[in-house]
């Protein structure tokens, strides 16, 4: 009478825990396969971008597009050093200021 | 007994005689010590001392920061010289590794030339893109010597500017000094008087220098402005030279024909 009742229970707790953590671990693995699929397009599209962008700055010698580069390379680093030095000729140019203020302040009436 | 008498009587006649001329000296003495002493008590501080003390004090301190800024004006002028020196030699380098570059394309350019004609246009392609370089550097060596220049004027006549301006200030004080001291020899009981007036000239004279000083940082905005002409005549540059570049490509491009493409 008593086995009879018990078998009468079916689906019990434990059963229910097991199937929670069965699907449980699924959807683990599911997700870290999607994420770790994501993780590789994106290094394979970086990995094929720089690939270009590579070759397409590293035109052959020989070549007017090579010429046409190395010309415009000369011209942006001559820029950039005459904007580099831009800066500190700012500065040049007002560096004597401290010391003609300076002067203003040679005796102070007040302690005559 | 008479003895003693007689020479009580003189020691009497004595002491009369010395009471006497004491009392004809004293006032003498008294006079002869009280006159100094009313001449201190007329003769100001500022008048006896103070003036004098503050004069060596402004002179000596304007002597010494007027110096300083003298030697700040000429490190000024070093530094520029050096920095402009600086980017000379910047150039210089990225123009000599440019020419090296260049060099090593023109002799793969001239080994892919197998005809006399494609032989020929890489020789005229080569002198064009040569000219083209020598004038693109020559427009901006032009447009950095501008700038240059405009920037150290506008220092120099800024460093005009401030020296009258100190100039000024130092004729001020000088000045004021001198007619303070001029004050006191003709006037030495009036001292008080007298520091009030030099006190307010010496204050005229350094709020003015001060008020000044607002200029200064003007020339900050001019340097700015001359580098932005500057750049304006290199991007002018840089147009004349792209065009010139693509003329030349052309020429080429059209001169290897179907073959092109192993120049291009």
């Amino acid at each position: 009478m008593t086995r009879s009742r018990i078998d009468q229970q079916g689906f019990g707790v434990v059963e229910a825990l097991l199937v929670i953590v069965i699907v449980g671990a699924v959807a683990s693995i599911g997700v870290y396969v999607v994420r770790q699929k994501n993780h590789t397009d994106t290094l394979l599209t970086k990995t094929n971008t720089t690939s270009a962008a590579s070759t397409a700055a590293a035109p052959s010698a020989g070549t007017t597009a090579s010429i046409d580069q190395l010309t415009e390379q000369e011209t942006q680093t001559e820029v950039g050093v005459d904007h580099s030095a831009d800066a500190q000729i700012g500065q040049d140019a007002v560096s004597a200021n401290s010391a003609a203020t300076n002067v203003g302040s040679a005796y102070n009436e007040a302690n005559f | 007994m008479k003895r003693t008498s007689n020479f009580s009587h003189i020691v009497l006649a004595a002491s009369s005689i010395v009471s006497v001329a004491s009392l004809m000296v004293a006032p003498l003495s008294a006079a002869a010590l009280a006159t100094p002493k009313t001449n201190a008590a007329t003769t100001s501080p500022f008048c006896s001392t103070n003036i004098t003390a503050d004069a060596s004090t402004i002179t000596s301190k304007m002597t010494t920061l007027s110096g300083k800024l003298s030697q700040a004006w000429s490190q000024q002028d070093q530094k520029l010289t050096t920095e402009w020196a600086n980017v000379d030699q910047k150039v210089a380098t990225d123009r000599q590794n440019a020419n090296t570059e260049l060099a090593s394309n023109f002799t793969k350019l001239e080994a892919k030339a197998t005809t006399t004609s494609e032989k020929q246009a890489v020789q005229t392609y080569e002198a064009a893109v040569n000219a083209a370089i020598a004038t693109h550097r020559a427009a901006y060596d032009s447009a950095r010597q501008t700038y240059r220049t405009a920037v150290q004027n506008a220092v120099d006549g800024r460093q005009t500017t401030v020296q009258g301006q100190l100039s000024t200030f130092q004729a001020s004080a000088d000045s004021a000094i001198s007619t303070a001291e001029a004050s006191c020899t003709s006037s030495p009981t009036s001292g008080p008087t007298i520091r009030e007036t030099f006190v307010a000239s010496l204050k005229t004279a350094r709020v003015t220098f001060q008020g000044d000083r607002s200029g200064d940082t003007a020339i900050a905005g001019q340097v700015k402005q001359l580098a932005a002409t500057r750049d304006a005549a290199f991007t002018t540059a840089d147009q004349t030279f792209q065009a010139s570049m693509a003329s030349a490509r052309q020429t080429l491009l059209q001169a290897f024909g179907s073959t092109s493409a192993k120049v291009s």
